[in-house]
C-alpha cells in the first residue's frame, strides 16, 4: 500500500473517529490490533492475558481519543497505552492469581490447549535472552504485515535497528527452538472478529430491564414462585445472571403482542412441564431458525415473554 | 420489609437458583427494520447480525446479549406510562444500557440528532442520561463511576 496514502487514511480515520463515527474508529482496531498485541505478549509472555490487554487498551483509546492532539503521534501513544495496560496486567497477575489458574483452559479442547501451553511456554523461554526492544520487533514482525520501516517507527527504533534486531532475534529463537515455531506466531495473529469484540466492549450490555403491570406485588411473587427468582437489595426480582427487573405498575395497561423479554433458561422442557403443572398460561415449544428452542410464557398481567434454550454466545 | 420477611427472602435466594438465567434478548418495534438497523450500527457501534430474520434484525450487544428489532405495521414503542418512576404519568424506558463511556455515547447520539436529554450525575449511582431512537423507543444509559 502506497505509504502516503496510508498515513493520509489514518489522519482521516482519527479526525472521523474523534467526531464519533463509530466505523473509523474500527479501522484504527484493524489496523494496529496486531501491533498492539505484540507489544502485550512481549510484556506479559501469554497470548489469552495479552489479547485481554490489547482489549482493555483499545477501549481506553476510544475512550481518550480527543486528547490524540496530534494525529501523526498515534504509534506512540497507542504503544504507550498498550505498554502501560500490560504492566498493570502482569501486576495484578502476580497479586491475585498463581500462574496456571490465570489462565484456564476452556473445557472442549484440553488437549490443543496443552500443546499451545507448552508451545507458548516454549517460546516465552527462549524468548528471555532477548532485549524488550527485540521482543517487541520479533514479534510485530511475525503477527503483522507491517513493513520494517513502519516498525521501527512504532517501536521509535531506526530502519537499520529494527533490520538487526529482528534478524539477530530470529537467529536466537531459531538456534534455541528445534521445530518449526513460526506457524505458530501467525496462529496468533488477531482478526476481524477481535476488532469486533472490542467494537461490542464499547457498548457493553443491557442491565436493567422495566416491566409494566398493573398488580406489582402480585406479579412479583408469581416471578418468585415459578421461576425462583432472588430479590434484589432494592426490592426487584434477579435473574441469575444477577440482572434486575423492575416491576412498574400503570394505570391501565394493555399487553402487547410483542414479548417482552426473552430469558435464557436451562431446561428447556423441564420449565415447560413445570410450568403447565403450575397452571401457568403458556404455549407449546416451538423452533425458531434464530432463537432455537423456545415457548411463550404469560405473567398475570398478560405479559408475554419468551423462554430460550441455552445459546452459545457466538451462533450468531 | 419486617425482618422475617427480610430473612426469608435472604434463605430463599441461598437455597434456590433462578430458573431463568439471564436476558437473552429483548423486543423492540421498529417501523423499518433497515432504517433501524443502520441507526444502531452506526450510533451504538452495534454489530448486526448478518444471520438476521426477513422480518427483523439481530443486534448484538458486548455481552452476547441481543436486540431484536421487529417491524410492526402500526406506530409503537417499548415505553409504558407509569406514576412509580418519576412523578406522574412518567414515560418510561424499557431498558438501560450499561457503557464504558458515557460521554462519548452521549455525543454521539447527541450529533445523530435523536431526542436527548442532559447528562447526569447520580452521585454513587454513576452517570445517567436517556435517549429515544428514531422509532421513539426510550432508553436510559448508564456507566457505573465506582
Amino acid at each position: 500500500m502506497d505509504e502516503d496514502k496510508q498515513r493520509v487514511d489514518i489522519h482521516r480515520f482519527i479526525t472521523e473517529a474523534r467526531n464519533g463515527d463509530f466505523d473509523a474508529f474500527r479501522h484504527i482496531v484493524l489496523q494496529y490490533s496486531n501491533a498492539m498485541l505484540s507489544v502485550a505478549f512481549s510484556i506479559i509472555g501469554d497470548f489469552h492475558e495479552a489479547q485481554d490487554a490489547t482489549q482493555e487498551a483499545f477501549v481506553k483509546c476510544y475512550r481518550g481519543l480527543h486528547t490524540l492532539d496530534d494525529p501523526s503521534k498515534l504509534g506512540s501513544w497507542l504503544y504507550a497505552i498498550v505498554y502501560r495496560t500490560s504492566l498493570d496486567f502482569v501486576k495484578k497477575k502476580k497479586l491475585t492469581l498463581p500462574y496456571e489458574d490465570a489462565i484456564s483452559p476452556s473445557i472442549n479442547n484440553v488437549d490443543t490447549w496443552l500443546d499451545q501451553h507448552i508451545m507458548q511456554e516454549t517460546i516465552w523461554n527462549a524468548m528471555q535472552s532477548l532485549e524488550q526492544t527485540s521482543k517487541m520487533a520479533i514479534m510485530l514482525h511475525y503477527l503483522s504485515d507491517w513493513p520494517m520501516k513502519e516498525i521501527g517507527q512504532f517501536l521509535n527504533i531506526s530502519l537499520s535497528a529494527v533490520e538487526s534486531r529482528i534478524r539477530r532475534a530470529r537467529e536466537t529463537l531459531k538456534r534455541q527452538l528445534t521445530g518449526d515455531f513460526e506457524p505458530y506466531f501467525r496462529m496468533q495473529r488477531l482478526d476481524r472478529k477481535f476488532e469486533q469484540k472490542v467494537s461490542e466492549r464499547i457498548l457493553r450490555s443491557a442491565g436493567h430491564f422495566y416491566i409494566p403491570v398493573l398488580h406489582r406485588e402480585q406479579v412479583l411473587d408469581w416471578f418468585v414462585q415459578h421461576f425462583q427468582l432472588g430479590i434484589s437489595r432494592h426490592g426487584n426480582l434477579l435473574v441469575e445472571s444477577g440482572h434486575e427487573l423492575y416491576l412498574l405498575e400503570c394505570h391501565t395497561h394493555l399487553p402487547s403482542d410483542l414479548p417482552l423479554l426473552a430469558f435464557e433458561v436451562s431446561d428447556i422442557e423441564e420449565l415447560w412441564h413445570k410450568l403447565q403443572h403450575d397452571e401457568v398460561k403458556l404455549e407449546s415449544i416451538n423452533t425458531n431458525h434464530f432463537i432455537g428452542k423456545y415457548f411463550i410464557f404469560y405473567d398475570p398481567d398478560g405479559n408475554s415473554y419468551h423462554a430460550v434454550e441455552n445459546r452459545r454466545k457466538n451462533n450468531v | 420489609m419486617a425482618e422475617k420477611e427480610l430473612i426469608n427472602t435472604e434463605e430463599q435466594q441461598a437455597t434456590q437458583t433462578p430458573m431463568l438465567k439471564r436476558v437473552s434478548h429483548n423486543y423492540l418495534p421498529v417501523s423499518n427494520v433497515e432504517l433501524a438497523s443502520k441507526w444502531y450500527k452506526e450510533t451504538l457501534g452495534l454489530t448486526v447480525s448478518p444471520r438476521g430474520p426477513a422480518e427483523g434484525a439481530i443486534l448484538v450487544l458486548g455481552n452476547g446479549q441481543w436486540l431484536f428489532l421487529l417491524e410492526t405495521k402500526e406506530k409503537r414503542t417499548a415505553n409504558f406510562m407509569t406514576d412509580q418512576w418519576e412523578g406522574d404519568q412518567y414515560e418510561m424506558f424499557s431498558l438501560t444500557f450499561e457503557v464504558e463511556n458515557i460521554v462519548e455515547v452521549h455525543k454521539r447520539l447527541r450529533e445523530s440528532g435523536v431526542y436527548i436529554e442532559p447528562l447526569s450525575d447520580q452521585g454513587s449511582c454513576g452517570l445517567q442520561f436517556k435517549f429515544k431512537d428514531p422509532d421513539g423507543n426510550k432508553f436510559n444509559v448508564w456507566q457505573d463511576t465506582e
